[in-house]
Order: structure tokens, then sequence, then C-alpha cells
């Protein structure tokens, strides 16, 4: 296990790089120039120009030459990656923080975010699923599918604006924008949440299905089990690996889904700290934040593989 | 409940349907055009805030809930327009400009100018503490204009020392600062907080830290952040230089501000009405109605002072470089139903190169060019267009008057580029709008590829006209001149403008330039900006400084306001 784990985070190394690499590529190949940015500042349609013709050439080159933009690209990238390398990366233009204190003062509140509406989404999609595997061509069956389908339709976004309509208006429950504590989280947790739910739903039950036909689970209520242990020792368990493989793919979704949703609810978080880092062209922030989001999505799917023995003991990693 | 619900959400999906498609324009009219505006309003406002000072309650907590989330707090490191009107709540400039030029002791209650404006001495207050304490003298704004002067802080407030000869110490609460050349402009920056004084012992103690949480001599002192989307300003209780102009010189009447960043406009409506917010920043425009008529909220605007938001006639390319297009085009606008349909009536329309509200600007503007679709048709009937027969559109030797309006893409722009391409069409002229982010439109103009640009330039000085008409402005500067107009008489106009320094010679040599550019049409002036803001009636005493910024000094809160919590 140990050999395998030791190959499974070296390949992250390759990976990590090539998207970070992409994502340095881009953000240069767009024409402008964040030096520019940083002195025009737009106002609601408006620029700022009072500082723009006046700062001198001198003053321009030596503020890029401060933030390392005067050197050849490659240089540029290479420096990131010996730097991210020694756990530094860099530090904002905007805020001038240090990228490692803003993504480690950011990242709680989505980890939060993204755990529970993960847990949510387990929950409700597994109980659902089974519910609906159960009573298999029934009113609930059809009335659990059309959720699931109508869930996946729905655009988080538009979704949250209707959560907000729905519970903080007509019923007064919760605030709006998102506030401290367990009472800000729900709203947006269950945004983000929903959709996975959908998804998980609809697999639980098709696997569920597939398995509860199997001999073996014959065999079993044949003997006489009572219906929940058949169904949760013996059939769920096995439908489960397809699933918890959808659960890690779900994950990347719920990410970029945390930046639609911390939007819509006021929340801080990674989402919100790399939209504003794109608009204002802060690069070493989207470097650090693609970085780490890209990291957790492979090590959340390195978790999910590890899962699989747990599961089904006749899976064995193998070096 | 049912009809609650169904009002609320009659109220709140506009917005969100406007989110989601940007569709067909509303056809009804917007009411009234804004009222609140510059120095006759400012003044107003001050009068306002002048009688609410006698029935005022202290206490309690105004929540703003803002989109224009701080990169950081130091003044003199930014230049964004959103962050310095906290800055003029935390921070105090050296004077105040309760009206445009005109001044009031601020931390300095003496100054002198010099005759030939290049020598500024400031006599400072010696009563005056830091939030933490440290004493306010001239070795603190020494060392204040020190950093920023220091290329090694990256300072963007450091355009305001252009052409610095030195400052210096002159007694310990007196400093003095000369320029090479006369500096008219720099009283106007000393009575905003750009260059505002802060505290050097904070500086030097809280270092990297410091610019997220700078401290300054304002009513307010800058808390800390909670989170990484809240922002928490405590009341300064020791404040008492505060400016007379706003009646009263003492501690701010409530406790506490907490601004909370939402990007998301629909959210922050939501909040307004769910009572989570006292103040909104940049509210949803197309509730305007809606909010004007409701007694519970209140409309704070602001009209910015400097170019309205304009496009700019491509001199260099066809067919804009024909005055006579360039006429028709003016006169097939109308003006006031852009600023009725596509901005819901909270912007006004623009009337020349300033706007009405920029003390240079030249009244006569307001004749030229009102809405006249038959001049349109005729003027390019007379210049020798002809109408295309199945086309409608006019043209010359086969080419049609077809014009590329590049643009930026929010709804905003779009929704009046699409209005004007509608009465365009009605006068035979073929308007294609290319809307596209801001970054998008940079090369475009680089690369001379448009017939008309969009811009807005805001300014307190109407040198604002130099950066959007002199010919080095083309390839060279800031690249505003997107009229690229290479004229040697106005470009000699535009730099006497910069040197002269009686404010009676410059009126009048800007209100020439205006005449000049109104003249030959090289841009139409489409609507003036507006802050658009809507907070609870409840809140009272907000008061606006000509410069765009508001003063919470007097702000209080009455009844509901009182029990919104953070």
């Amino acid at each position: 296990l140990r050999r395998y784990l030791t190959r499974r985070l070296l390949t992250l190394i390759p990976v990590v790089a090539l998207v970070t690499f992409a994502v340095f590529l881009m953000l240069h190949m767009l024409p402008v120039d964040p030096v520019r940015m940083m002195i025009e500042n737009e106002a609601g349609g408006s620029l700022q120009p009072v500082v723009s013709e006046q700062v001198s050439r001198q003053q321009y080159d030596e503020m890029k030459r401060q933030l390392g933009l005067d050197k050849p690209l490659l240089v540029q990238y290479g420096l990131f990656l010996y730097k991210a390398s020694t756990g530094d990366l860099g530090r904002s233009f905007a805020t001038r923080r240090s990228v490692v204190e803003m993504i480690a003062a950011n990242a709680p509140s989505t980890v939060q975010l993204a755990v529970t509406g993960l847990g949510m989404a387990v929950v409700l999609g597994l109980v659902l699923g089974v519910v609906a595997a159960l009573k298999r061509n029934t009113v609930i069956d059809a009335a659990v599918m059309g959720m699931a389908v109508t869930g996946l339709s729905l655009p988080s976004f538009w979704l949250g604006m209707m959560l907000i309509l729905l519970i903080s208006f007509q019923l007064g429950l919760l605030p709006v924008v998102s506030a401290a504590g367990w009472r800000g989280l729900i709203l947006p947790a269950l945004t983000l949440g929903l959709r996975g739910a959908a998804v998980l739903a609809r697999l639980t039950r098709s696997s569920l299905i597939e398995i509860l036909q199997q001999e073996y689970v014959r065999t079993a209520w044949a003997k006489g089990l009572p219906t929940r242990l058949v169904v949760f020792k013996h059939a769920l368990r096995n439908a489960l690996i397809p699933v918890v493989t959808v659960v890690g793919l779900q994950f990347g979704a719920l990410l970029s889904g945390a930046v639609i949703v911390e939007s819509v609810f006021g929340r801080p978080g990674l989402g919100s700290m790399a939209i504003q880092a794109i608009l204002s062209k802060d690069f070493p922030v989207v470097q650090g934040a693609v970085l780490v989001l890209s990291l957790s999505y492979l090590l959340v799917n390195l978790l999910v593989d590890l899962t699989y023995p747990l599961i089904d003991p006749r899976i064995r990693l193998g070096g | 409940m049912r009809s609650r619900f169904l009002t609320i959400t009659a109220r709140f999906l506009p917005a969100m349907l406007l989110l989601a498609a940007c569709g067909s324009a509303p056809t009804q009219t917007a009411p009234s055009t804004p009222q609140a505006t510059t120095s006759e309003t400012a003044k107003q406002t001050a009068d306002q805030a002048k009688a609410a000072v006698s029935q005022a309650q202290a206490g309690g907590t105004l929540v703003i809930v803002s989109d224009q989330k701080p990169s950081h707090l130091d003044p003199n490191l930014h230049s964004s327009r959103f962050t310095a009107m906290i800055n003029m709540n935390t921070h105090d400039p050296l004077i105040w400009q309760p009206e445009p030029n005109k001044f009031v002791s601020g931390l300095a209650e003496k100054w002198e100018v010099s005759a030939d404006q290049t020598t500024f001495t400031f006599h400072l207050r010696k009563d005056v503490k830091f939030h933490d304490g440290t004493p306010l003298n001239a070795e603190a704004v020494k060392q204040t204009w020190d950093r920023i002067v220091d290329p090694k802080t990256r300072a963007l407030q450091v355009t305001n020392f252009a052409n610095l000869d030195k400052y210096e110490v002159v007694d310990p609460y007196t400093i003095q600062i000369k320029f090479k050349v006369p500096n008219p402009r720099f009283l106007n920056a000393a009575s905003v907080t750009t260059i505002a004084v802060q505290s050097p012992t904070a500086i030097q103690k809280l270092g990297d830290k410091y610019i997220m949480t700078p401290v300054g001599t304002g009513p307010f002192k800058v808390e800390g952040w909670p989170n990484e989307n809240t922002l928490v300003l405590v009341k300064n209780p020791d404040y008492k230089w505060g400016p007379e102009t706003l009646g009263r010189t003492g501690p701010a009447y409530i406790d506490k501000v907490v601004y909370k960043f939402v990007t998301e406009e629909s959210t922050r409506s939501a909040a307004l009405e769910k009572q989570e917010a006292s103040v909104v920043e940049n509210a949803a425009r197309s509730l305007n109605p809606q909010y004007r008529s409701d007694p519970r909220y209140q409309v704070l605007t602001f009209k910015t002072s400097g170019i309205p938001q304009y496009w700019s006639f491509n001199v260099t390319r066809y067919p804009t470089n024909d005055l006579a297009v360039r006429q028709a085009f003016e006169y097939a606008i109308d003006k006031q139903k852009i600023a009725d349909v596509a901005f819901f009536g909270t912007v006004t329309p623009g009337k020349g190169p300033l706007t009405d509200t920029n003390w240079a600007f030249w009244p006569d503007a307001k004749n030229y060019y009102p809405y006249d679709p038959k001049k349109a048709v005729q003027l390019l009937e007379q210049a020798g267009y002809t109408r295309n027969a199945t086309t409608q559109i006019f043209e010359k030797d086969g080419k049609p008057v077809r014009i590329r309006l590049v643009t930026s893409s929010t709804n905003d722009q779009m929704r009046s580029a699409e209005m004007a391409q509608q009465m365009l069409k009605d006068v035979g002229i073929d308007l294609v709008v290319e809307g596209m982010v801001y970054d998008a439109t940079v090369p475009r103009y680089a690369n001379n590829d448009y017939e008309m640009g969009r811009l807005g330039l805001s300014g307190f000085d109407p040198d604002v006209l130099w950066l959007a008409f002199h010919s080095s402005q083309i390839k060279g500067g800031s690249q505003f001149n997107r009229t690229r107009i290479e004229s040697k008489e106005l470009d000699a106009m535009l730099d006497k403008g910069r040197s002269l320094s009686d404010p009676t010679e410059r009126k009048q040599l800007y209100g020439q330039i205006q005449k000049q550019i109104l003249d030959n049409a090289y841009g139409i002036f489409l609507w003036e900006d507006h802050y658009y803001w809507v907070g609870q009636s409840c809140v009272k005493g907000w008061a606006w400084d000509p410069s765009g910024s508001y003063m919470m000094h007097n702000v209080w809160l009455e009844g509901a306001c009182r029990n919104i919590k953070e």
C-alpha cells in the first residue's frame, strides 16, 4: 500500500504542474497588463485615470520589476514552480498579502461549505436512491426520480436565489447574507448539495436495482433474512462502488459550484477569492487558487480510490 | 402570507430576470431624474445634516452591504474610488472641500498658497491623535509622504507628488511643500484622503499587516476583518476635529459600521428588503421605481464629476471621419429616453464634454444637438449620402454608413447601445454593437479597429479632457484619445489649461475647449454616471462630499434601523 501511495502522490506533481502551466499561459495571453489594470481601476464603468498619465515610465518599470513581470515568461513560471516547491506562492498584486496566507484565510470557509454540501448530497442521495430502488416502479419512485431530474436541471445560481426567496423571505427562517456559524451555512450547502444529491440518487437507484437482481441477494432473501440486513449489508455495499467513484468526481463539480454559491450568498472562500483575483488580474492569487483547487480535487479522488478495499475486500491496491 | 410572498417576488424577480437574460428593455418610463447632486445638494445635505443634529440619537450599528470589496485599506497606496469612500471615514484630509474650490480647515487649521501656486504651507492642529494614540504633527505628515514617494512602497498616489521639488518640516506643527511648476491641483489632493496622514508608529509596528488595518485620525477606526468578506469599523470616541460645515465636529453617533461584501446584486437587494442591510451600495437600478415610491427606502445617489459616459467617433476611419455623419448621429439619439429606459431613471443625460457637476462646465453645451431625427436625415442628404433602397441605410460611393461601436458588455452598456441602434436605424445609420469585456476592447482600440469607442472618465479637474483629446494620448500615455484627433489647436489649449492657475481664466479656457469638441462632434456624451445606493429610510444624516465620498460623521439610526444585526 505504501508503494501504491507513493506512486500515486508522485504522479500528482506533473499533473498539478501541467494545470498551473496551462493557467499561467492563459493568464499571460490576456491582452492586458496587470500593472496598468492596477493603475487604472474602473469604477462603475467610469475609469479613474487621475493617476495613470502621471505615473512616469520609470515608476511603471519599477512596479513591473518589483512584481517580477519584467522577466521572460518561462523564467517567471520557473520561479513560480521553484518557490511553490518551497511553500511560497508569492504575494498578491492587489492586497500585497502572501498568497499562502490568503488561501489559509479563505480555505476553511470553502472546506466547510464543500464538506457540508457533499455530506448533504451523500445522505440525501443515498436515502432517496435506496427508497426509490426498493419502491421501484411505484409513485414514490417516480416522485423521487422526478425530483432528481429537476434537481439536476436547476442551475445552482437560480436554485440559490429561489432558496433565498422561499426560506429567507417566505418562511423567514434563515438570513439572506451568509452569517457566521451554522445558520449561514445551511442555504449555501443545500444549494450546493442538491445537485450532487440528484446525481447520487439516480445512480444509487440503478446500481441497487441491478444488485438486487443478483443471485446472492435472492439467496439472502430465501434464507429469510430481514429486509434491513439484505439491503444494507449485502446489496447496498456492493452497489456503492460506482456511487463512491461518482462522489469523487462530483467533488470537482462541487468546487466549481462553490464559486457560484459563494458569490450568490456573499460567503468568503476560495471561490470568491479566485473570482476577484481573475477580475483584477491578480496573477499570483489566481495561480495559487488553481494550484490548491486542482490539488484538492486530485487528493479527494485518491482518497476515493483508497476506500474501495474497505467497501469490497476483493479489491487490492497493488504496487 | 401568500400575498406578501407575491409582492416580494414581484419586487425581487425583475432583478433576477434582468440578470438572467438582459432581454428587451421595459417600455415603462421611470419617473423623475435623480435629485441629489453635487455642490447644490452637498450644501443641501449639509443643511439637512445640521437640522438633524438636534434630534439625533446616538448608538447602533450601520450595516453596509457592498459589492466593492477593497483589496486593502491604505489610502496612500490604492486608487480605488470605492475604497476611498471608506477612507473618508477612517482618515481625515488636511483640509476639507465642502463645495468645489472652497476649502475649510481640517487637520490643518490654516494653510497658505504662494502666488505662483508652487508652495503650500500647512499649519496643523495641535490636539489631534491617531487611533493608536500617536500625536499628529508635521513629522508624521513628512513620514507619510516619505513612504508615498519611496518607489519601494509602490504607492499609486505618488502621482500627487509629480514635479515635486521638496517638502520639509518648518516647525513641529508646520509642513511646507514646494513644486517645480505651478500645481493648482494640489489643494484638491490635500482635500481627499489619497495623501492622508497615517500613524508612523502603527506603520512601523504592524509591518506587512498595516495596509489591511491602517491607522488614521478619522471618526471611525478600523477594528478588523472578522472574516474575508466582512470589515468592521468602530467609533473613535476622541474625535473632535470634524469639518464645521457638517454642523458638528465631535465623535460620530453610530458605534459601529459593518461592511459585508456581496457581489450578487439580487442578494444585496434581498438583504435590504429583509432588513439585513442599512445601506446597499450599487443597488439594483431596475428596482428604482419601487425604491422611489416605497417610504421604507431612500435612494442615496451622487452624480460624479468628469467626462460623462461617452462614445468617441474615430475621426480617422470612414464614415465617422465625416463631420456630417457625426452630427447626424448626435441628432438621432434621444439621450433622455436612454437615461429613463436603460437606466430606469437613475442617471441624467449628458450635456457636453464635462458633467454639469464639474466646476468648469460650459453652460452653452446644453444647446448642442437636441434630439431631432429629421435634421439627422437632412444632414446626411445634404452631405451627399443616399439611402439604399433595400436596406434603407445611407451610403456614399456604395459604402454604407456602418459604424462599429466597441463597448463593454455590461448590462447597462448593452441596453443603452441597443436602444441607440434602434434610434439610428430610423435615420438610416447602421450601428453595429460589439460588446466585450473591458480587457478585450483594449487591443481593438490600440489597433484602430473600430469606428466608435466607449469611455467615461471621472475627475474633479477639467484637465481630465487632456486625457481624452490630447494627441499624445492616441498611442502613448493613457491611450484614452479614442477619437484619434490630432489637433494642434486643441493640444495647445489643453496644455495651457494645465499651467494656468487662475480659476476664472481656466474656466474660460475650458469653455472654449468644450465648444471646440462639440462644434466638431468628437464624441456623443450620453449620460452622467450616478452612484446608486439605497438605504432604509431610518438611516439619517447621510452626506456626500463633493469628491463623491460619503461621510458618516453625522449618520444616526432611528427605529427599525437600530435593530439591524451585523
